[in-house]
């Protein structure tokens, strides 16, 4: 039997997070957080990846192990087809919905 | 070079599955490791200091607001019963915890009603710590009680009473090794500015004004330097009680939980009557620890015995409403055959 259909939801952090990997390409966590200028913080914004990988809204992968010793390595981040797709979908409207949007 | 969160991701890598650690502890850890490295390669101690300690809070952050996201993705999936009732478990579990607060800390506020001591808002508030640890697994006995008293407990709520048993008594094991002696020991100090120099209790610390960690040090001095065994038994009791009541709640919550999942339904003075009655039992046979111990048991098994009993109860309540659940053989075949 068929599930429940999905429903494609984007948060204010997600809208974030994928306006600044598409504007951006690959990114660390810790870029995306540099670069939110204090609207992502780092305790949530890990989380919210891992969850945005979930959804299929972006793809990661492991960066080489770095060359110091003993290091994890890095994770970038990229948005998806798909992540590009609702973003357009939810940031499309916004300017006739909020004139603020463009400013 | 030292790398941050080594430790911190082995401990990690035992508590959370496989996906969770490469999604997001993984990444964490290896941002913050990155800008250590960054920052101990341009030679700023400070940064890579600061970058060394606030790296601890991200990684704790991150993972509060992961098991917070969890409960509630986990939350989605319940029935509305369900969900009644663990929010009925939670709201009377809650309520019985400040009121049973509140009655422990009564004594001091009625001492600054019939005498001329003083007692200041502070004091009471430095009770809290270990008002808290003494409420909490009885808040949680009633909640499970009462929650149950119409229907019986789902296995999911079952599953997220005992979820909150752990919980209890992990923060009841943080506050007794560490806040409770701290507090206890403000509270010494903020008597002494307040009462008349005759009625303070002496500043220098006792036995619950040590953390866990230095009570057992004591025990471990007090052995070798050769003091008399009794001495030695009734550190090392403080000791191991002080650990096994941090864990009251399981044993208590694991009761209710058995009680609750009867088939017979039950009034609303059952609940306060098993309650009380399995309450006094567990504390009964804590004191009389004590007593054994001087008669030659040994503290570190002597301290749970009342959370083996009560266990031993839960069971034998659990296995006659099984019993009871269960149609005999006769019953069934006579159900089939719908004679």
């Amino acid at each position: 039997m068929a599930g429940r259909p999905r429903m494609l939801t984007l948060s204010p952090k997600e809208q974030i997070i994928l306006q600044l990997l598409v504007r951006d390409g690959e990114l660390y966590g810790l870029q995306l957080v540099a670069g939110s200028r204090h609207r992502l913080k780092r305790g949530t914004a890990y989380v919210t990846l891992g969850r945005m990988e979930e959804k299929g809204y972006i793809a990661s992968r492991l960066e080489e192990p770095p060359a110091h010793e003993g290091g994890l390595p890095r994770r970038l981040y990229l948005p998806t087809a798909l992540g590009r797709r609702v973003l357009a979908a939810y940031t499309a409207p916004a300017p006739y919905l909020v004139p603020e949007f463009n400013r | 070079m030292n790398r941050p969160g080594n430790s911190l991701r082995r401990i990690a890598a035992r508590a959370v599955s496989v996906a969770t650690m490469s999604r997001v502890v993984d990444p964490v850890i290896a941002d913050w490791q990155a800008e250590h490295a960054e920052a101990v390669g341009q030679g700023a101690a400070w940064k890579s200091r600061w970058v060394w300690y606030s790296g601890y809070v991200v990684l704790l952050k991150t993972l509060v607001v992961y098991g917070c996201w969890q409960a509630a993705a986990m939350g989605r999936d319940w029935s509305v019963e369900d969900r009644s009732m663990l929010g009925r478990m939670v709201a009377t579990f809650a309520c019985v915890t400040f009121v049973l607060m509140t009655l422990t800390t009564l004594p001091v506020v009625a001492i600054s009603v019939v005498s001329d001591h003083q007692v200041s808002a502070a004091m009471v508030a430095l009770l809290l710590p270990h008002a808290i640890s003494i409420a909490a697994p009885i808040g949680l006995l009633l909640g499970i009680l009462y929650t149950s008293r119409r229907l019986p407990l789902s296995r999911r709520v079952t599953r997220a009473g005992f979820a909150v048993a752990l919980v209890v008594s992990l923060g009841s094991y943080a506050l007794l090794s560490e806040m409770v002696p701290a507090t206890n020991q403000a509270f010494r100090v903020e008597q002494g500015r307040l009462w008349p120099a005759g009625d303070v209790l002496s500043p220098q610390r006792g036995r619950a004004e040590l953390t866990l960690a230095e009570l057992g040090q004591r025990v471990v001095v007090a052995r070798d330097r050769g003091f008399p065994e009794h001495v030695v038994k009734s550190l090392s009791l403080d000791y191991h009680q002080r650990r096994a009541l941090a864990f009251a709640a399981l044993p208590l919550a694991m009761f209710a939980l058995m009680f609750g999942n009867q088939r017979r339904r039950y009034g609303f003075g059952i609940p306060g009557v098993a309650a009380l009655g399995v309450t006094a039992f567990y504390y009964m046979l804590m004191m009389t620890g004590r007593g054994l111990v001087t008669a030659g048991a040994m503290p570190a098994l002597v301290v749970w015995l009342p959370h083996v009993a009560v266990l031993v109860i839960s069971a034998v309540v659990a296995f006659r409403s099984r019993r009871k659940l269960a149609p005999s053989s006769n019953q069934s075949i006579q159900s089939q055959t719908g004679r």
